[in-house]
């Protein structure tokens, strides 16, 4: 991620939603906007990472397919920085008035219990559709010593420390390799890399033995034979990798997974409330977004609003107790 | 391999991958030519646009912007003494006085052709070499990138111009401010005030601050003491000069392939580090500075030749060489591809289509850059009472687009002030760019690396690669002072 920091924004989508979102305005006079219903300008999906990564991929592919069912365009703007610390102030600055929503990411959750906590709560915020899930996974070269997670323990409590590369202290992955190297008493030196191809080049160059990634980073250097992932940190298993045991399965109490959705500032009114997560359940039954799915082995799970501010919300106290066992002690 | 690119430059004769290529090339000038706004940020605006355009059409399009837009930020860096891109900012150094010499037509005609020499160079070296290369950009750990940038920083020797210690203390002011924003590895927060500064004083800002603003205000100086305007001669250089330079296309061209490969490595230091190398292999050095022509084609090949070489763990690896290609993921997987070890086999005729246009890319680029030079150097004769506000509002605005926020207008407005004073005291302010360039890197490699060998520093001295950089670095300054004092000497018996 670091290289790309220096990318800030979309400007032209944002210039183009501004424009549009003038012109409309102007149209419907003051008598009409009470009873026009929701949306009469485009609503803009702000984004905390750069163009291109999952989150905003996802994000343009539900709007994209979000017009057939929507009477206004969605545009995805990009606000990275800041640990999402500049999209989550971007949010909060705009009025409740559902025009202005969000990507979340599990990342986001966890960035809340860090830096960001002294300026945002997740109180602040409501949750509208949950979207895709995935887990996180460990893996090694082809030609590790040891291929599986019992090997890789065993082996750890022989050598020197084990060094485990994965992204940013204090992130989802950090924690996972804490945990494990807490349940399972394997001694650990982690080390923070900036991103999913900083970590895939540490490791197929041999610089750490262990990195914690996702499976969409890792997918295609699996297929090539280059890397053997030894577990993965979802409920179940995954479709690409039947192989592949999870660490509830090898008897680790670590369930951790990644998931991407649409979020707000609180308090949006119900029916726009309820437009938004229709359109954006909608737009996830469309086949073209399946076919996106299935190209990025991906996997889609819907969510309305109560069932996800629940899970955000179990996700974030899970987080925020793995993060006091393990860190703070 | 031969079928493959021959059947590569079969895509080409569809008007729809000539139009991209033509296209990508000009918003690419554009973007390189306007002060503030990066290649990467370019490619990142358009990326949303070629979501519509076939695979092939859309990456043809983006990498030809990426290539033009390396060559454009040389255009304002010769004739307004702004780097257009980071990278372009060693060119500023001779193309800068060759323009107030009365010659912008020949810095911008050496600029040119070592783009092109370097884009075509290091293309077919990218065709020829990717495979084997690949390894090359895996070799680098922590330790590797630490000595990189320890060996960048000594490119310092060629930017102090007079003097050595204020040389020095702009590297130690841009280490120190580089130090702004969460910290990587421990994850603790430092000097944020504001969470604008989460990930670090923004580059493009500082640049232009430095730069452009303190131009400007230099310029407004000169204004109120009516300077009279020198005749602008549209001369482009002779093939004689042409010749006289091919030395240091070659070598900016090497320099420029390597570092691109190396992923983790600061771009912009390679046109640096081609600059320094220039200087201290010239049989002139003392008048680098100056406005000599070797002085422009070195940086500007090594610029330019980057842009292939990031391609090599791109397209191999899927792994970035530099952040405009990491962008460049980004389209790949919105056409729903995957660059990686899997790509030259899933899609060889997309890779070889890639490599064809590439090559017709840098064609495009060269006849642009050609036609484009004399209407550049007109610029010049626009009074200077007119250029000034144009080229402030143009700067200022580009960086607030690259960020959506003011901030970054009130940062480039404080180091305008700040490169201004620094210039009046003849404090040279590109050492701070240098070191803002590859600050990052060093500290977070060196922490990286201490975590690996658990706190040995020897793990520094045990490697090949380290070894070979460091020695070249003490090498280099040592040359460096050994040069200065022979010279002292020289003149001490002069005097006598």
């Amino acid at each position: 991620m670091t290289i790309m920091t220096h990318l800030r924004s979309m400007l032209f989508p944002a210039a183009l939603a501004a424009l549009v979102g003038a012109g409309s305005l102007m149209a419907a006079s003051p008598a009409e906007a009470a009873d026009t219903k929701f949306p009469v300008k485009p609503v803009t999906i702000l984004n905390s990472s750069p163009a291109g990564s999952p989150a905003d991929v996802m994000a343009r592919q539900i709007a994209q397919h979000a017009k057939k069912h929507l009477s206004q365009p969605m545009v995805v703007v990009n606000k990275p920085g800041g640990s999402g610390g500049v999209m989550f102030a971007s949010l909060l600055a705009d009025p409740t008035d559902g025009y202005t929503i969000s990507t979340v990411t599990s990342g986001l959750i966890t960035a809340l219990h860090g830096d960001l906590k002294k300026d945002f709560s997740i109180d602040q915020f409501e949750f509208l559709a949950h979207v895709q899930k995935e887990p996180f996974c460990i893996a090694v070269r082809s030609d590790s010593p040891f291929k599986t997670v019992k090997e890789m323990v065993e082996y750890a409590k022989k050598n020197p420390r084990l060094k485990i590369g994965g992204q940013a202290t204090f992130s989802a992955l950090h924690l996972l390799a804490l945990a494990l190297a807490d349940e399972s008493g394997m001694p650990i030196s982690y080390v923070p890399y900036r991103g999913g191809s900083e970590i895939i080049a540490s490791l197929l160059g041999g610089h750490v033995p262990v990195v914690v990634s996702s499976p969409t980073t890792m997918n295609q250097y699996v297929e090539a034979g280059k890397v053997i992932v030894l577990v993965e940190s979802g409920e179940k298993r995954l479709p690409q990798w039947k192989d592949v045991p999870t660490l509830k399965e090898l008897g680790y109490d670590i369930v951790i997974t990644q998931y991407r959705g649409f979020a707000a500032k609180k308090g949006l009114s119900a029916d726009v409330r309820g437009i938004l997560v229709d359109t954006i359940k909608k737009a996830m039954d469309e086949p073209g977004f399946k076919d996106y799915l299935a190209k990025n082995s991906q996997v889609a799970e819907f969510m309305g609003p109560q069932e996800f501010t629940a899970a955000v919300r179990a996700d974030y106290q899970y987080m925020g107790k793995l993060m006091d066992k393990v860190v703070k002690k | 391999m031969i079928d493959h690119l021959i059947s590569g430059f079969m895509p080409l004769t569809h008007w729809n991958n000539i139009l991209a290529i033509v296209g990508g090339s000009v918003v690419g000038y554009l973007v390189g030519a306007l002060p503030g706004l990066s290649a990467t940020m370019g490619i990142a605006l358009c990326l949303p646009f070629t979501f519509y355009l076939p695979p092939l059409a859309s990456l043809l399009f983006l990498t030809s912007l990426y290539g033009a837009a390396e060559y454009g930020g040389s255009i304002t860096a010769v004739t307004l003494n702004i780097p257009g891109e980071t990278a372009a900012t060693p060119t500023t150094f001779d193309g800068y006085p060759l323009t107030k010499k009365g010659l912008p037509a020949k810095a911008l005609g050496m600029s040119i052709v070592a783009s092109f020499y370097a884009g075509i160079v290091s293309t077919i070296a990218l065709i020829l070499t990717a495979v084997p290369l690949a390894s090359m950009a895996l070799s680098f750990g922590p330790p590797e990138y630490f000595a990189l940038g320890i060996f960048g920083l000594t490119a310092v020797a060629a930017l102090a111009g007079k003097s050595w210690v204020k040389g020095c203390i702009g590297i130690l002011f841009g280490l120190l401010i580089n130090t702004i924003g969460i910290d990587d590895i421990s994850g603790t927060s430092r000097y944020i005030f504001i969470n604008a500064l989460y990930e670090g004083l923004p580059l493009i800002p500082l640049l232009i601050g430095l730069f452009a603003i303190s131009e400007v205000l230099m310029t407004m100086e000169e204004l109120s003491h009516k300077v009279v305007l020198k005749r602008i001669s549209g001369s482009l250089p002779t093939l004689k000069e042409y010749l006289s330079c091919h030395r240091a296309m070659i070598r900016g061209t090497l320099i420029g392939f390597v570092i691109g490969i190396i992923p983790g490595a600061g771009k912009a230091v390679a046109s640096f580090i081609a600059y320094n190398e220039e200087k201290r292999t010239s049989k002139h050095p003392e008048l680098f500075g100056t406005g000599v022509l070797e002085g422009v084609a070195a940086p500007e090949a090594a610029n330019n030749s980057i842009v292939s070489g990031a391609l090599v763990p791109l397209l191999t690896l899927g792994i970035p060489g530099s952040a405009a290609a990491a962008v460049l993921i980004g389209a790949f997987t919105i056409q729903g591809l995957q660059p990686g070890p899997l790509l030259f086999v899933k899609q060889p005729e997309l890779v070889y289509g890639l490599f064809a246009g590439l090559l017709a890319g840098n064609v495009v680029m060269l006849a642009m850059g050609l036609l484009g030079t004399q209407l550049w150097a007109k610029v010049l004769l626009v009074p200077k009472n007119i250029l000034t506000p144009i080229v402030l509002a143009v700067t200022l605005f580009a960086c607030y687009a690259e960020s959506n926020s003011l901030f970054s207008i009130w940062l480039a407005l404080g180091f305008g002030v700040l490169g201004y004073v620094m210039r009046k005291f003849e404090f040279p302010v590109a050492p701070i760019v240098l070191a803002m360039v590859l600050g990052r890197m060093i500290e977070s490699s060196f922490r990286k690396s201490l975590i690996l060998s658990e706190g040995s520093a020897a793990i520094f001295f045990e490697r090949p690669i380290t070894m070979v950089l460091f020695v070249i670095a003490v090498l280099s300054i040592a040359f460096q002072i050994y040069r200065a004092r022979k010279k002292a000497g020289s003149a001490d018996q002069a005097a006598q």
